[in-house]
């Protein structure tokens, strides 16, 4: 007997008179202590099928069929008999660790509230057993942070916090809904790894879903493909990654960027003129959220960054979230530019005015992360895309350049049908693509795209990228593309830039970046980056990173990364490293100590290349490492 | 939070000020005088008081001396209760209106909120519907109108309650409910509002799939969220409600902080509704500083 066994469950939501069919017949056994995974795009009804089990719908919602767990029937039970599954039959992590604890008790509190409800513990002993939990998921001292808020901890040891909870009552199964989507690529993989872990230490069996194939690779043994509400494809990990069945899977499959494929072909660039955008020293700063009573009361975001964008090229810019690749981005336009300069072709941003202002303004465009959010929901695509033209003073009033937006719009792979109609009515990726129209219909030389394409599905994804491409080979479009997913950069990227806590500490040519990485951090990077590919990436060797980013207003002296790097030295921790151009070759910078004596290796991609897999260790050494 | 405190008192130093000038200029412009009766006194008898309270300096002039006044403590005599200063007037009035006021809090917050639970777990039932219904009234039917009823009702024809006065506990019923109601109504819809917002919220959501029971949900973990919104519309209502209503209390016939209001202003006497404006500003400030301290207090992400 499987331990859950679902059959033929629909989920059906009522909105406004319209019936939504969001998961249909869908059949699924679990065994004990097996790593099931589903995956599908956004809206293929993956979630709504785990909320529909854990009793967890909408007010809106309705559950048909059966859910057996150990042979008995939890699908609808009542709010009382679901209390003694949930938690303690069936737990669940979900995505965003930010909101799904409860913001207003200490991590203690609400932890140990389950204890003493679930299983009539008293208050010390739910306390103990709280920090054996945490203390298993590898929250560094756990009993001192029992007294701590949720916002008082980083995303990852939020979702660890999450995962402590999940277990608290040692259920027979984990579900976890996109437990990593909101982390950081290195924080992912050690909770990835944290969550292989304790499926072997708890005996927990574990349904993992995720839109990124990369994520359920390494850990699942069966795969569960959805997609409209369908089970379409279904099968151990290995054989659907190897041998999909249906043109879905084979799409969702293909559509994702891979580190240890070879990157595309890009065209050559000449940086032989003058740069277009140069940045100089450019320095954001912003006010503390909690300035004491002396000391700073404003940290800096980007510290001191300089950079050159040559015309038609892509310049690559990736980071964990808060190393100030947004605030670069926004100071590049001179937007909350604190110090430093910005020049454009030559002659710098704020000494511009007036008429001169605007024609910069008109030739640099920014692309925004959040499709549906950066459209005003009041305008109508023709007035949004039309909008830049009538700020700039292209045209004179609404609807006199008809022409042009169809033009924009079919430029980015949309018709004219779309002119009245509003940004709610259209997908994300329709949404993004608006965007794009929008931001070109001044005819710009600079785009720049923040996290564009980060909120989209990997197909969806995949059209944007390849969208880009051809409008940069077309308008010799110069793009500044800040992502933090280091395969989708290094798709479209001519040059990166590798930013850690408001500077740059790695810059070079995409492909010497990505295959001979100088930096220690760089290297870190690529090396926790998921590989769609369950062969390779089991066999991957992966680094357990435990030091999260140090927050950007209380950085330790020298070099801000040394703590996580398992090449520091006392040298690392008296000074700051410069960035500087690597010896040997001139196209490269690096902000490190031993760049020129670190033999880093390259990333390992599981590709079983001769080059020294997986070797971590530094060859040449000055003194040991702290 | 001594130091948030500290600056968020001085810089009620300029709001005082502001409201100081304009209440000041605003009695003074109003048409007439405190010695303005329906029989005109002799003019060397109204230029002699003038004189002795110091009306007849220039406008800054006297500004300048009453500010000078509060800030020995000294409210000023009141020129139409020659006997008594403003400071004693105050000082009289204040305690019945603060008592009432504080019943009236009492009730409208505590039954306010336990309404506003009730409505929000039993969202969209006949019960909801109904409480909310009621409370729609509560608020939308002003004083006047309710008082006057509920005296007819429960004095006139049940003989229940006295009408008027004071004396004795209940003679507090009436007045006490008439202030409540609105109060009660509001902080209802308010709580009703917050709540069901909280409930939808994603750590809610945690906290069932957890198993927590729905006596935890509610009250250990949504309603301090919930109540941050009652919080701020409770601060300056209680510095309302503390000073009295003024036609709650000319009903009732209750001599507070309202009828005192009522006449200065028609007596055009000058001090006494100075130091009413001051009485009543300086509550607020106080009540929206707990409030805002509150917030830190409901919400541990709030710092100062």
């Amino acid at each position: 007997m499987s331990l859950l066994r679902v059959d033929d469950l629909n989920v059906r939501f009522e909105t406004d008179g319209a019936e939504v069919h969001a998961v249909r017949n869908l059949n699924l056994r679990l065994e004990p202590q097996e790593a099931v995974g589903i995956v599908g795009e956004s809206g293929s009804g993956k979630s709504q099928a785990m909320a529909a089990i854990m009793g967890l719908l909408s007010e809106n919602g309705r559950a048909t069929g059966s859910v057996l767990l150990d042979g008995e029937e939890i699908l609808n039970l009542d709010e009382k008999a679901l209390r003694g599954v949930r938690g303690r039959r069936l737990s669940i992590v979900f995505q965003d660790p930010m909101t799904s604890l409860n913001p207003y008790l200490t991590i203690g509190q609400q932890l140990s509230r389950v204890l003493i409800e679930q299983r009539s513990m008293d208050e010390a002993m739910a306390r103990n057993e709280v920090v054996r939990m945490l203390d298993a998921v590898k929250l560094p001292a756990a009993r001192r942070r029992l007294s701590s808020y949720p916002h008082e901890y980083s995303g990852g040891m939020r979702q660890r916090v999450m995962i402590a909870a999940a277990l608290l009552c040692r259920p027979d199964i984990l579900i976890a809904d996109e437990p990593t989507t909101a982390l950081d690529v290195t924080v992912q993989a050690s909770i990835l790894q944290l969550l292989g872990e304790l499926r072997e230490s708890f005996r927990t069996a574990l349904i993992l879903i995720s839109h990124d194939l990369g994520v359920v690779a390494g850990v699942c043994d069966r795969l569960v493909v959805m997609d409209q509400g369908r089970v379409i494809e279904e099968g151990p990990t290995e054989t659907v990654f190897a041998n999909p069945q249906t043109g879905c899977t084979q799409a969702l499959i293909e559509a994702v960027p891979r580190l240890d494929r070879p990157a595309p072909k890009r065209r050559d660039v000449d940086r032989s003129g003058e740069p277009l955008l140069q940045a100089d020293k450019l320095m954001v700063r912003y006010p503390l959220p909690r300035p004491g009573w002396r000391g700073p009361r404003r940290f800096t975001a980007v510290r001191g960054v300089d950079l050159d964008l040559y015309p038609g090229e892509t310049l690559g810019v990736v980071g964990e979230s808060g190393c100030g690749k947004s605030s670069l981005a926004r100071a590049l336009l001179d937007i909350g530019r604190d110090s430093g300069e910005v020049q454009y072709l030559g002659r710098p941003l704020s000494g511009l005015r007036g008429e001169a202002l605007r024609r910069a303004r008109r030739d640099l465009t920014f692309v925004f992360q959040d499709p549906l959010g950066s459209l005003d929901p009041r305008m109508t695509i023709e007035q949004t895309v039309e909008e830049p033209a009538i700020v700039h003073g292209l045209v004179g009033e609404r609807g006199a350049c008809r022409s042009r937006v169809i033009e924009m719009l079919e430029r980015v792979g949309l018709d004219a049908s779309m002119l009245n109609r509003y940004p709610h009515e259209f997908s994300g990726g329709q949404c993004q693509r608006i965007g794009i129209a929008r931001a070109l219909m001044t005819q710009p030389r600079v785009l720049i795209c923040d996290e564009a394409v980060s909120a989209l599905d990997v197909t969806v994804q995949a059209g944007i990228l390849s969208l880009l491409d051809g409008l940069q080979r077309e308008l010799s479009l110069a793009i500044v593309f800040i992502a933090h997913d280091l395969a989708v950069v290094r798709e479209v990227s001519d040059r990166v830039v590798v930013m850690y806590l408001g500077r740059v500490v790695e810059e070079g040519p995409v492909h010497a970046l990505y295959t001979a990485p100088r930096h220690p951090y760089t290297r870190a990077l690529l090396q926790a980056a998921p590989i769609p590919d369950p062969v390779i990436e089991r066999r991957r060797d992966r680094p357990a990173t435990q030091f999260e980013i140090p927050a950007p207003w209380n950085l330790p002296p020298g070099c801000p990364y040394r703590q996580r790097c398992a090449h520091a030295t006392d040298t690392c921790a008296a000074s700051l490293p410069e960035l500087h151009v690597l010896d040997g070759d001139a196209a490269r910078r690096v902000a490190c100590h031993h760049a020129e004596t670190l033999a880093l290796g390259a990333p390992d991609y599981g590709d079983l290349g001769p080059s020294g897999v997986g070797t971590g260790a530094p060859l040449t050494v000055s003194s040991p490492p702290e | 939070m001594l130091r948030y405190t500290v600056s968020r008192l001085i810089s009620a130093v300029p709001t005082l000020a502001l409201v100081l000038v304009l209440a000041f200029s605003l009695v003074h412009a109003a048409p007439g005088g405190p010695f303005d009766t329906e029989r005109a006194l002799p003019p060397e008898t109204e230029a002699r008081l003038n004189e002795a309270y110091g009306l007849d300096q220039p406008f800054w002039v006297q500004f300048g001396n009453y500010v000078g006044g509060l800030l020995r403590g000294d409210f000023g005599p009141s020129y139409r209760y020659p006997q008594s200063t403003v400071g004693e007037l105050i000082a009289d009035a204040f305690p019945v209106s603060a008592t009432l006021g504080l019943l009236a809090l009492v009730v409208g917050a505590g039954l306010g909120i336990a309404i506003g639970i009730v409505a929000a777990l039993r969202q969209n039932s006949v019960l909801d519907h109904v409480l909310m219904s009621v409370s729609m009234t509560g608020i939308s039917v002003p004083g006047f109108v309710i008082a006057p009823l509920a005296v007819l009702l429960f004095a006139v024809t049940l003989r229940w309650l006295p009408a008027s006065g004071l004396q004795t506990p209940a003679h507090y019923v009436l007045p006490v409910f008439a202030l409540a109601l609105p109060m009660l109504a509001y902080v209802a819809r308010l709580m009703r509002a917050s709540l069901v917002e909280t409930l939808k919220s994603q750590f809610i959501r945690t906290a069932r799939s957890q198993g927590l029971s729905s006596r935890t949900l509610v009250f250990r973990y949504a309603m301090k969220p919930a109540l941050i919104p009652v919080v701020s519309y409770l601060g300056p209502a209680i510095a309302a409600v503390l000073t009295g209503s003024v036609v709650i209390e000319q009903i009732f016939n209750i001599p507070g902080i309202g009828r005192l209001f009522i006449q200065g202003a028609l007596n055009r006497d000058y001090t006494l509704v100075m130091g009413l404006v001051v009485l009543y500003s300086s509550l607020l400030i106080v009540m929206n500083l707990i409030v805002d301290l509150l917030y830190g207090v409901l919400d541990p992400r709030v710092r100062y």
